[in-house]
């Protein structure tokens, strides 16, 4: 009999704990974790492509620091952007400032004035300031010389990629986060069956955690491949 | 805390982004049976009030257990004293952020934003900066009577504003109660905004004409702000007229900052310009060992002088560079530091860099400023208006790439390496004799790094 199952999120956090770290990442989630608690202030500018984890880890960031009673301000610009720069102002307050995606207003004169005002405000306050964007600093397309300048101004980090079959590691780490395995052999299964995409295998993750709790069965493959063969009809 | 209690529900209410980006940037005061919750600025404040404010209320009368328990939403900010303080000695949030500035009591110091961490002790002069440094002590030493106003201009992170942070504390080293106001031309601009519209305008001029020395960074942000432009042309003569001291920066030279009211721009050149360029290699390394010793980090000669060496474009580059060396240091509790490890932790921006100047973007570079064809470059004709870009994409190519002197000549056309080392020297033979292709070498140097 199925079991009915609480309409819980099943949304992992944006935590350092939920975070997988790939060894070449250790000094960087290190890092964070330190600035998180505000035993290093100054500017760090955190790079790398798209799904590397810059967003997860400078929101952990804020978490943390939150936690701890400090003030942030997390400024996801490509989702910010269409509202003007606004947001940029007033935060003098913020023990830490963490800027995501600054390279989808760079290009526009104003986003990139009100950055570098910003930036300014920050050292003049002495504030920690954590920059994300998909390039390292002095390679992004900046016009304005004063901002690009400022951009390359404190430590720069790059976030490595995970290799394809660190991804589904990650997938595991997180299911055994969440209090459920997912044994070797159906993870190198899952490996050779599955598009390594990030998202698409945590939507994934939240099938198999919603189906194994359901029926209260543990995860093989032949689960698996109900949870393969549903998603695809489902599709 | 009920503002740390109250996040922790609302991470179960809303998208964790969402808490991230809205609520967590709200500063909480609590008084009484009140919960403040200062907004940075309207923006979040409109959006706070019309997606979350409501679940807010809910939640902090559930945690206090009283459901008269009153939570006001309000633009502003408190003084900050992070970690929390306790909750009955919470101070009354101020209202407003952009209160005009205000007027100290006579003979209390002056707030005037000087960073007492830039002063000339620990200003490395070198070639590039000689004159603007003398400049500015003697300014220093004689408030407003020889050079008044003090332009100085240069690329972007070069250290302007530490020469005027220095003049500032070498004023109130010797006067701690001079007037002595640092500031961005934006705060300007702002304040003079904020008293407009708070109908303070008068505080705001008496403000800034009575200090004995003001100075003012990147004053190209002025441009097209007309109504700025006559604030400060007022501001700058009544300064004058009393004598008072006048430092400003720009990226470029007077005459060369577009949208500045005429009248501001010759204004500006009523005392002494000065220049400030890029540093050179020695001065460099002077830097990198002195910013080192600033970071408590103990920098062997050999690693002071690859850093020097591979991070040239300005000394934000350096000082990028070397923080994120003192970092790893701190992480890895590395004792000492060698240049196999400064190569290691800086891998990835050395890569970038090394990605970023090459040589066929020099040569494009160099081709499209002097309105050639890049083939021209790697072409037999020897007249001077190509020889001499082509010598000067040679001589960047060696100083801004690692590639040799055979690989460079191979670049343009299969020249011999000894064309490469003629070109190197005629280039920095001429770059002390003519000004022009001086000033032709550094903005394209500039145009390359950044």
């Amino acid at each position: 009999m199925q079991q009915l199952t609480l309409d819980i999120s099943l949304h992992d956090g944006y935590r350092f704990e939920s975070f997988y770290i790939h060894r070449e990442n250790v000094d960087v989630v290190n890092l964070l974790g330190q600035i998180s608690l505000n035993q290093q202030s100054g500017q760090f500018f955190f790079w790398g492509k798209k799904q590397v984890g810059k967003s997860h880890l400078l929101q952990s960031c804020c978490q943390r620091a939150s936690a701890a009673g400090y003030i942030t301000a997390y400024l996801p610009l490509k989702l910010l952007a269409k509202h003007g720069v606004y947001c940029t102002k007033g935060l003098s307050h913020a023990a830490l400032i963490a800027i995501d995606d600054i390279d989808s207003v760079l290009g526009q004169p104003i986003w990139e004035e009100a950055l570098f005002h910003l930036i300014n405000e920050t050292r003049q306050n002495d504030q920690t300031l954590l920059l994300g964007a998909n390039n390292h600093p002095s390679l992004l397309k900046c016009k304005l010389p004063d901002l690009a300048s400022r951009l390359i101004w404190g430590a720069s980090y790059q976030i490595h990629a995970l290799s394809e079959l660190d991804k589904f590691l990650a997938l595991q780490y997180r299911a055994r986060q969440r209090g459920f395995e997912i044994p070797d052999h159906v993870i190198s299964y899952l490996h050779n069956h599955h598009p390594s995409d990030l998202n698409t295998l945590i939507r994934l993750l939240n099938r198999i955690d919603k189906k194994s709790l359901a029926t209260g069965r543990k995860v093989t493959i032949p689960l698996i491949k109900t949870i393969l063969r549903k998603n695809y009809l489902d599709t | 805390m009920l503002w740390q209690q109250c996040l922790q529900q609302l991470e179960h209410h809303f998208p964790e982004q969402e808490v991230n980006t809205w609520l967590r940037t709200l500063q909480p005061q609590q008084k009484e049976s009140m919960l403040f919750l200062l907004a940075p600025n309207p923006f979040v404040l409109q959006h706070v009030h019309e997606n979350y404010i409501g679940q807010v209320v809910n939640i902090v009368r559930s945690l206090t257990g009283d459901p008269n328990y009153q939570v006001m939403l309000q633009i502003g900010t408190a003084d900050v004293a992070p970690p929390p303080m306790p909750e009955s000695q919470a101070p009354i949030p101020q209202s407003e952020p952009d209160t005009p500035p205000v007027i100290e009591v006579e003979g209390a110091v002056f707030a005037g934003n000087i960073s007492h961490k830039m002063r000339f002790e620990n200003f490395i002069e070198g070639q590039s900066n000689q004159l603007a440094r003398s400049a500015s002590l003697q300014v220093s030493e004689k408030l407003g009577e020889t050079y008044n106003p003090l332009f100085i201009y240069g690329g972007v992170g070069l250290g302007k504003t530490h020469l005027m942070h220095a003049v500032g504390n070498a004023i109130l080293d010797e006067a701690p109660y001079a007037r002595v106001l640092y500031l961005h031309s934006e705060k300007f601009v702002n304040d003079m905004v904020s008293g407009l519209r708070n109908n303070t305008i008068d505080q705001f001029k008496q403000y800034y004409r009575s200090v004995d020395a003001l100075l003012i960074d990147d004053i190209q942000f002025f441009a097209r702000k007309a109504r700025s432009m006559e604030e400060f042309f007022h501001t700058f003569n009544a300064l004058m007229e009393g004598h008072k001291q006048i430092i400003l920066t720009s990226d470029r030279f007077p005459s060369d900052v577009e949208g500045i009211d005429d009248r501001l721009r010759s204004r500006f050149s009523w005392g002494l310009t000065v220049q400030i360029e890029p540093p050179d290699l020695k001065t460099r390394v002077a830097i990198v060992h002195t910013k080192a010793y600033e970071l408590r980090l103990e920098i062997p000669d050999d690693v002071a002088f690859f850093i020097a060496e591979r991070f040239r474009s300005n000394i934000r580059h350096l000082e990028g560079a070397l923080q994120r060396v003192a970092a790893s240091v701190r992480l890895r509790n590395q004792l000492n530091i060698t240049l196999n490890f400064v190569q290691d932790t800086l891998r990835d921006q050395l890569n970038s860099q090394d990605r970023q100047v090459t040589m066929h973007n020099i040569k494009k570079t160099v081709a499209h400023y002097y309105n050639l064809r890049i083939a021209v470059l790697d072409s037999k004709k020897r007249t001077r208006s190509i020889a001499r870009p082509r010598q000067l994409a040679m001589a960047l190519s060696k100083e801004l790439t690692n590639h040799s002197l055979p690989e460079i000549g191979l670049e343009f056309g299969g020249r011999d390496h000894t064309t490469v080392i003629h070109a190197c020297r005629k280039v920095k033979e001429l770059l002390d004799t003519d000004l022009r292709l001086r000033e032709d070498y550094y903005i394209l140097k500039r145009t390359l790094i950044n």
